[in-house]
């Protein structure tokens, strides 16, 4: 009994393990996107969609630059400026976590947005996985 | 401490200070951000002075310049909804005629099927990086290479501009076309006037793929000057660009040919062109760059301008890059108040710069 609820944790804990990555999430009825499109939405060479942020100190954010752009902080951070003081357009709005993301997307079938693949739930679609 | 290296300090101090914070919103509808860049230039002769723009009336010799590469931005951008917002920008910098120019003050309307019009004062697109040439942050480079970027002096225009936005399959194609007139003070052959420029008519196409970027552009521009009795002219800027950025390796690149129709031949024709290219590791960017702009036409046998430039971007902080270059130049476009035994034989100028740039 104790060897099975141990084995039980185990395997739980082991799964979450696996579930570590971000998940590019959007509106439930958005199609999937590649990681290409994501890396243009991201990086503001495609207006197919809206990007939405997490905070610039989050650890979900730096992940989510690097594997799917393969930049860092101060890339993105030049990048957007570009783009901002070209009169090009604006940096993607800064949401303070994944349930204000998740709300967001649900709300807006153009949102795209990135949270950690754990606080996925039914509410939004997962478009893309970077593990 | 002489008095105004205290006040550099205190304004340096000042501006880090603003860098730290975030970028200033009033509520939902308008954002304040600001870019800037502190620099210092100096150079191993005092035969002439080197300068960053075709405005800039002084620049660096032996003793340290802080004016040629310093500079800051302000930008709001006022939104009523997501079609109508109005945005300016305000660019301070050592310039002999306006050191605080009003560059843009222009309404937006974004409309349906990716296509945004545009009234007001904005960008003239002349070269492939016309917009974001001030904004040294956005760049790997310390500054843009003057053999392009410091020749024409018109920076923006009032008028109007038509942009479209689409995709077609992988590509994104952006092709904004801007008619309009703009005026503004310069100096030549030691005479201060008015430049009058007319009849702007320009066409910049931007192709977008993955880590690639196309730049075909063709600016034209009807010019007459009234310090000195010059004829009318028509000047016609065709420019073709290239920008490769993986994230690891950073390619751009340049051709650009100045045509000129007057009743007096093509005294300032000439082709530009410059390559660079960096590779970052980690917060670290060194990068080498060539330029080159040689007269054409009736003027072939004028001096040709040329750099070659090897420098460093570090990623010190938030907001904050720190670069050093070095470069040899020769040439005249690119130097004031040289001797005439210096404009006579264009001797290589050694230069080296330091600059921090910023964004807040």
């Amino acid at each position: 009994m104790i060897r099975r609820t141990i084995g039980a944790a185990l395997l739980v804990f082991s799964a979450a393990a696996a579930q570590a990555g971000v998940a590019v999430v959007g509106h439930p009825s958005a199609s999937p996107l590649t990681k290409a499109q994501v890396e243009e939405i991201f990086l503001g060479k495609s207006q197919a969609a809206t990007p939405l942020d997490l905070p610039e100190d989050s650890p979900v954010r730096a992940e989510f630059y690097t594997k799917a752009t393969g930049r860092d902080a101060a890339q993105i951070k030049a990048t957007w400026s570009r783009i901002a003081f070209s009169g090009k357009g604006q940096p993607p709005k800064v949401l303070g976590d994944a349930a204000a993301v998740k709300k967001a997307v649900a709300a807006d079938p153009k949102a795209v947005g990135y949270i950690d693949k754990s606080a996925v739930d039914g509410s939004v679609k997962v478009l893309l996985t970077l593990d | 401490m002489h008095p105004s290296k205290i006040q550099l300090a205190l304004l340096v101090a000042a501006l880090l200070t603003g860098a730290a914070n975030a970028e200033t919103k009033f509520g939902d509808h308008v954002t304040l951000k600001g870019f800037g860049t502190i620099g210092a230039v100096v150079t191993d002769t005092n035969e002439a002075q080197l300068r960053r723009t075709a405005n800039q009336a002084s620049g660096a010799d032996k003793d340290v310049d802080f004016g040629v590469d310093s500079r800051l931005g302000m930008q709001a951008t006022a939104k009523w909804n997501d079609i109508f917002s109005l945005t300016g920008q305000v660019l301070v910098e050592r310039s002999a005629y306006k050191p605080a120019n009003l560059e843009w003050l222009y309404g937006e309307a974004k409309l349906p099927a990716g296509f945004t019009v545009k009234l007001g004062r904005m960008v003239l697109p002349t070269f492939m990086v016309s917009d974001s040439r001030s904004v040294g942050y956005a760049a790997h480079w310390l500054r843009a290479p003057q053999e392009v970027y410091a020749v024409y002096p018109v920076s923006s225009f009032d008028g109007g501009q038509l942009m479209a936005r689409h995709a077609f399959g992988p590509v994104n194609l952006t092709a904004q076309v801007s008619l309009g007139s703009t005026k503004t003070k310069i100096g030549l052959y030691g005479r201060i006037g008015e430049l009058k420029v007319d009849d702007i008519q320009s066409v910049n196409l931007l192709m977008e793929s993955g880590d690639w970027l196309v730049r075909l552009g063709r600016t034209s521009a009807d010019a007459t000057f009234n310090g000195v009795p010059l004829p009318a002219l028509t000047d016609h800027f065709t420019g073709l660009g290239v920008q490769y950025d993986n994230g690891k390796a950073i390619v751009m690149a340049e051709y650009v040919t100045r045509r000129v129709d007057s009743a007096v031949g093509g005294v300032i024709d000439s082709d530009m062109w410059y390559a660079s290219a960096g590779w970052r590791f980690g917060s670290l960017t060194p990068y080498v760059t060539a330029s080159k702009r040689k007269p054409t036409g009736s003027n072939a046998s004028r001096i040709t301008d040329s750099t070659s430039a090897i420098g460093l971007r570090w990623d010190a902080m938030n907001d904050i890059a720190v670069k050093a270059q070095w470069q040899r130049t020769k040439g005249s476009v690119m130097f004031v108040n040289a001797t005439p035994a210096f404009a006579a034989t264009a001797p290589g100028v050694n230069a080296l710069s330091l600059a921090v740039d910023f964004v807040f």
